[in-house]
């Protein structure tokens, strides 16, 4: 009975210890739990933590641009200007920022982030989506003026705002579009036209130029891109009926390739628009309007000092010719006085340019200067097949400017006798850097001067088509190497592998 | 760790699992490859075949990663793990770069392809190298992930679908943000909670998708094929990867000590 009890209580005693030990062994294990836990809870907390500070402060420090033009990052021209920005400026795209349905959003997002990084709190860049917040229309357009639509951008400044569709941004590839049917980009002109709204929305002298409508007006959207890049807003005008006026902060009048001649009021009230200071920039059609008589448009630029002959320029140096069997399409340079006060580029692109003659007996104050000019041994074919003696072999104008010194604020009148350097048919095919535009800026701006306009150069886009067009056999056998012999290589081989180590 | 690193890596090819993932890649790059080349217009960009290619993480991570450490439980030789003369961190770390070496690895078809490119005349941009990059950087992030999953259960197919899972939800991130964004918006709208007014509610919405997105791993990568190269994004998924391999060796530590 005492060795029972004697081995009862080793049992205890035992049982006793084991419990100890296990509760030892579960407190060691609770802690390192309890540790395990803290510690992650701890880490994951650093890391964000330390993720959003980094993000906050020097997410854009350490942004590279890798691109091979510097297309996601802005020129030292619009970051000079938008540094210096007096003003709030809120760049808004109407689209959520993760719509990848939106196909340019990789063109757009990082060179946007750029100008809002490098604007010093002076750009703010919003992404709101019409379908999420439907007011954002009419909160930003109130009375439907600018008719804002999903996938565009809006700049606004205060109550001045530019709306910019994402297409207009880029020059396509016109050969594929004609063949496929679809839009490649070539050209970048993104940094050119938002500097060039961020300059407009921001201009405290608000400038205006009014394209005369009435005389068939096909478009004006390179000549828009190009004024607004000197700060100028553009609207259409119609002259018509006993009311119409020249608005007064009419600082641009174009009319750009008339088809018809001017009506009598039109005459007149551009006339007296000269009268008070008033700048015309004029550009003729001469192969769409051969046979239009501009009687009423020759009584304007003859006050001026300049006449539209019916004829057209031939060009005789071969040299000046880009096709020896086309004289019409030409080389034209610029004036070399003209070059020598103002930085323009030396030649310039022409064709079926219209005979401008200076006139003889120029009024009072009336200075008349070519700015582009055609060879020395350029020629005149007059559209009546005459010749005239006047006209003979020399030197002729292409662009003239004509400025009335009267007043105390001159006025100025362009004569541009071809389309080459304003019409959009021409810049479907040509960059607005080429240097009829570049020439179309630089004269505007000695015209209309504006303090702070900044020219800013588009960019290339990469293209990613094959230099080489590829065949169908060609295409075939590549694809059936990319796609069955790499593969199947890589699995014979897996195979082989395989088989051989599988028992090792 | 290198032994380690050589161990798991080479057990990819003794097994074909790492043959059929690079099989598998070049399969569907080559698919994706043939279509720009035979296009109407030849236009061929290799940094949209690898962004294209970033959408089948979540099938291929879990495929690679869900035997990281379910296996070695599954066969009984976590034990050398935890008995090597090395600390498990080593053996994490390890396994970790083998399954990132083999995904860099999966990426050899993406060379061909731009060598193919450069013979053609074509253009391969320097957007094309940052594609690559991004790539791996999610990589690195997503195998973590997996190697979590694999630590967490004995059985692969659990590990996968857990992996699977996870990686599911951090792909449809922005959209679940979206989502929350509009419910918490119409929520206040509907009860007039505070007295909001709609340019309000519209920015809580907005700061709250903000929020939630800015974990988005694939929208924050998405840079390198646009030519930008951020260091962020690369701090953030690095870090998020060493966290997730944090816990991973924690999970084996806490396993480690609850047997013996």
């Amino acid at each position: 009975m005492a060795k029972k009890t004697a081995t009862e209580s080793i049992l205890r005693e035992k049982t006793v210890k084991q419990a100890k030990v296990k509760v030892r062994t579960d407190s060691r294990f609770k802690s390192l739990r309890s540790m395990s836990i803290i510690s992650v809870v701890l880490v994951i907390a650093i890391c964000i933590v330390a993720n959003i500070l980094l993000s906050l402060t020097l997410d854009d420090t350490l942004t590279f641009d890798t691109s091979s033009v510097q297309s996601n990052t802005i020129t030292p021209l619009s970051k000079t200007y938008i540094k210096n920005l007096d003003k709030q400026v809120e760049i808004i795209g109407l689209f959520d920022k993760n719509d990848t349905s939106f196909e340019w959003r990789d063109y757009f997002l990082p060179i946007l982030d750029d100008y809002e990084s490098k604007a010093g709190g002076k750009i703010d860049l919003k992404y709101i989506d019409p379908d999420v917040d439907p007011f954002i229309i009419s909160r930003l357009d109130p009375d439907g003026i600018y008719n804002l639509q999903k996938y565009t951008y809006v700049i606004r400044c205060g109550d001045i705002l530019v709306s910019e569709d994402p297409y207009s941004c880029f020059k396509y590839d016109t050969n594929v579009y004609q063949y496929y049917g679809l839009l490649m980009p070539i050209t970048n002109y993104i940094e050119q036209i938002f500097t060039g709204d961020i300059v407009y929305v921001t201009s405290d002298r608000q400038l205006h130029a009014y394209f005369l409508q009435g005389h068939d007006l096909l478009g004006h959207a390179s000549m828009d891109i190009i004024l607004k890049t000197l700060g100028f807003a553009s609207s259409d005008l119609i002259l018509k009926g006993e009311t119409a006026k020249i608005p007064d902060d009419c600082e641009l009048l174009v009319i750009m390739e008339p088809t018809t001649d001017l009506s009598l009021t039109e005459k007149e009230l551009i006339k007296s628009y000269l009268d008070n200071s008033g700048k015309v920039l004029l550009s003729i059609n001469y192969d769409k309007n051969k046979n239009v008589q501009y009687t009423n448009l020759n009584e304007v630029t003859q006050k001026m000092g300049i006449t539209l002959e019916s004829g057209t320029i031939h060009e005789n140096d071969i040299n000046y010719l880009y096709t020896p069997d086309d004289p019409y399409s030409s080389i034209a340079v610029a004036d070399s006085s003209y070059a020598s006060y103002i930085s323009v580029p030396a030649t310039y692109s022409v064709e079926s340019c219209r005979f401008l003659r200076i006139e003889p007996d120029l009024p009072e104050n009336v200075y008349v200067s070519p700015l582009v000019v055609t060879s020395s041994i350029a020629s005149v074919d007059m559209a009546d097949q005459s010749v005239d003696a006047s006209a003979s072999s020399g030197t002729y104008p292409i662009v003239l400017q004509s400025v009335d010194t009267s007043k105390n604020e001159p006025s100025c009148l362009i004569v541009i006798s071809t389309a080459t350097f304003t019409s959009d048919a021409y810049y479907l095919d040509n960059t607005l850097e080429n240097n009829n535009a570049v020439f179309m800026k630089t004269m505007l701006q000695d015209i209309c001067p504006i303090p702070n306009s900044v020219l800013v150069p588009s960019k290339t886009v990469p293209s990613y088509i094959l230099n080489k067009p590829l065949s169908s056999s060609s295409a075939t056998m590549w694809s059936i190497v990319v796609m069955t012999v790499i593969p199947l290589g890589t699995l014979i081989c897996g195979v082989y592998i395989y088989r051989r180590r599988r028992h090792l | 760790m290198f032994a380690v690193f050589k161990r798991e890596f080479l057990s990819y090819f003794r097994t074909p699992v790492g043959w059929i993932a690079i099989c598998l890649i070049s399969v569907i790059g080559g698919y994706y490859y043939s279509s720009m080349l035979t296009s109407s217009i030849s236009y061929v960009n290799v940094s949209a075949e690898v962004a294209y290619l970033r959408s089948f993480f979540i099938i291929l991570i879990p495929i690679i990663t869900m035997r990281l450490f379910a296996e070695e439980k599954r066969n009984g030789t976590d034990v050398l793990l935890y008995t090597m003369p090395f600390s498990i961190k080593v053996a994490v770390i390890g396994k970790f770069l083998a399954a990132l070496a083999l995904q860099a690895l999966m990426l050899v078809s993406i060379l061909f392809h731009m060598i193919i490119t450069v013979i053609l005349s074509g253009y391969v941009s320097s957007a094309t190298w940052g594609a690559i990059f991004g790539y791996l950087v999610l990589a690195a992030l997503f195998i973590s992930i997996g190697m979590l999953a694999s630590a967490l259960t004995e059985n692969q197919i659990m590990s996968a679908v857990f992996c699977f899972v996870i990686m599911l939800f951090l792909s449809m991130l922005s959209q679940i943000a979206s989502s929350i964004a509009g419910i918490v918006k119409a929520f206040l709208k509907f009860t007039k909670l505070f007295s909001l007014s709609d340019s309000t509610i519209y920015s809580i919405g907005e700061n709250i998708r903000s929020a939630i997105a800015w974990f988005d791993p694939y929208e924050r990568t998405k840079c390198y094929t646009s030519d930008v190269f951020k260091i962020v994004p690369l701090i953030f998924c690095l870090s998020f990867a060493a966290v997730f391999i944090y816990i991973t060796f924690r999970v084996l530590e806490k396993k480690r000590w609850s047997q013996s």
